[in-house]
């Protein structure tokens, strides 16, 4: 029932679905996470990225419907309150908006989960609030308010935050999306840099330039599963026309431009409605 | 199958279980949060869990402190209006002075908890609910969530117990404002003698009322407290979501204070008198 005997698979998703009011997002995703590795998952935006995060973490909500998601060995869905907390205290999340506390200062947030999590004396918080800083360049903004920062900064703050705990894995939800491109790539050497240090890193992203730079192993996910899993030198290369596409951009090619699949001429006539989905019967 | 018109009576009676189920969701979902928030709070007075104190400092300042100028405004005038508009009846039974009995009772005895708890839930319930949906938003109780530390441990404990200890205080404070208009009132106006007015105005406040009425106010702090916080955690759908939320929160705590009002004036005048 456990992987206890492989210690270095520290995730490991077999068959994961999830649906959200009649909708299914996830139909059977198969990963798995070894230490060490950084492994990105690429999808268009809304193939089901997100959730899969989430269902990782344990969040509220995200329970899986159907397959067995595992962190450490241990099924997520299992661990009660105490076993997540055990968990989230290894893993840090690098949340898309970076999610600061607005109400704290940088420095607070970064020294919160050291304040909540260790025993550590006052002093050497501070000492560790500054490393984690100087780690992401921001050690002069310390006393700052979240908001009086650039999304940049905010994200690299978050960062900090993050690694307060120095944990195993690391979670990036979309760490360069809406960042100018110098500071996308300072966010992808940070990324470089922690995985340099041990950590093992788990990315989500639609930025193939991100991806190439920062995995060692790539999936891309598409209508709920894991469409391609393969090394970033294979991804480059490859030539099924799907994982071209995507890794090109290409407007044309097999992954259809228009979501609709409702007959459209029908649907002007007044014949069906399209709406999630949802096909009307038509009386004779 | 042709569509439904939505006068059809099988889609309103869908419709209204719809509604139904919802308010029994709602409602569920408050006594769960009431019950998480009560255990953290246990926990922490046995010393088995620790509470941001500052945290809860903080928003004592704010639920308190800043609330107070309203809080003294609104009781003021509602001891004027009571004043004023029962001075004419007593005219009639030449009772005059016994306006201070009138608004010394109504005061401490049913509106002072009231009006305070319905200034609350729009000042301090609105701002809780729109606080928290915010964070909801930005995915900061998700943060929270993920780096081990409970949001309503985090949250909502200390909101609780900044309200609960500033409900009682604020309600003192309404007591004596309503009095104070009252007593304008019934000096300026009416005419009684102020040394009068204080005698009578004393007589009338009866211990009871007045914890019964302390009583109230915390009932009133935690209804605030907790449908403000679910609102604010439940949020959906970005900036829209938390304006929604915020209205919300207010609506369903004036209606739950004022029915947990009824239900308090049966328990103290029926079922304990």
């Amino acid at each position: 029932m456990t992987d206890a005997g492989d210690k270095d698979l520290l995730i490991s998703i077999r068959g994961l679905g999830k649906s959200f009011e009649g909708r299914m997002v996830l139909r059977g995703v198969d990963l798995d996470l070894r230490r060490g590795e950084t492994l990105v998952v690429v999808g268009a935006s809304g193939c089901g990225k997100s959730t899969l995060l989430r269902s990782i973490i344990g969040a509220e909500g995200y329970e899986p419907d159907e397959g067995s998601v595992k962190i450490f060995g241990r099924e997520v869905a299992r661990l009660g309150e105490e076993g997540l907390n055990e968990v989230r205290k290894r893993i840090g999340v690098l949340f898309q908006n970076g999610a600061l506390y607005t109400s704290m200062t940088v420095g607070e947030n970064v020294a919160l989960p050291l304040r909540e999590h260790s025993l550590l004396d006052e002093k050497i918080i501070s000492m560790m609030v500054k490393m984690k800083l100087e780690l992401v360049g921001l050690r002069e903004f310390e006393d700052l308010m979240p908001g009086q920062l650039s999304g940049g900064m905010q994200k690299r703050a978050a960062l900090a935050r993050a690694t307060a705990l120095d944990p195993e894995i690391i979670f990036y939800d979309e760490p360069t999306t809406g960042l100018d491109p110098i500071m996308a790539g300072v966010v992808i050497k940070l990324i470089k840099d922690l995985k340099r240090f041990g950590a093992t890193g788990f990315v989500i992203t639609q930025d193939m330039h991100c991806a190439f730079e920062t995995a060692d192993r790539i999936a891309l996910l598409m209508e709920g599963r894991v469409y391609h899993s393969g090394t970033p030198a294979e991804f480059r290369t490859t030539a099924d026309p799907v994982v071209r596409q995507f890794v090109d951009g290409a407007p044309d090619g097999p992954i259809p431009l228009r979501l609709a699949r409702t007959d459209y001429t029908r649907d002007l006539a007044g014949l069906s409605k399209s709406a999630s989905g949802r096909l009307r019967k038509v009386e004779a | 199958m042709p569509e439904r018109s939505p006068y059809d009576p099988r889609e309103i009676l869908a419709d209204a279980g719809a509604a139904g189920i919802g308010a029994v969701r709602t409602a569920g979902g408050m006594w769960l949060l009431l019950r998480r928030t009560a255990r953290w709070l246990g926990l922490a007075a046995a010393g088995r869990a620790r509470l941001p104190w500052a945290a809860a400092m903080d928003q004592m300042a704010r639920v308190g402190v800043r609330s107070l100028p309203i809080v003294c405004m609104v009781n003021l005038f509602v001891g004027m209006i009571l004043a004023v508009s029962m001075a004419d009846l007593l005219r009639s039974f030449n009772m005059e002075p016994r306006v201070a009995q009138v608004v010394a009772i109504a005061v401490t005895r049913e509106l002072a908890a009231l009006m305070t708890g319905i200034v609350m839930a729009g000042y301090v319930g609105a701002a809780m609910a729109a606080e928290l949906g915010t964070m909801t938003v930005n995915e900061e109780v998700m943060a929270l969530e993920t780096s081990a530390m409970n949001p309503v441990r985090f949250l909502v404990a200390p909101r609780l117990l900044a309200v609960m200890a500033m409900m009682p205080a604020l309600t003192v404070v309404a007591y004596y404002m309503g009095m104070a208009g009252g007593f304008i009132v019934g000096t300026q106006l009416l005419g009684i003698g102020s040394a009068q007015y204080v005698e009578i105005n004393n007589s009338a406040v009866a211990a009871r009322d007045v914890i019964n009425s302390l009583i109230k106010a915390e009932a009133f702090g935690v209804i605030i407290t907790v449908v403000a916080c679910y609102q604010g955690l439940t949020v959906k759908g970005g900036a829209a979501g938390v304006g929604r939320a915020t209205t919300t929160a207010v609506v369903h705590s004036i209606v739950l204070i004022i029915a947990a009002n009824l239900f308090f004036a049966m328990l103290f005048n029926y079922v304990l008198a």
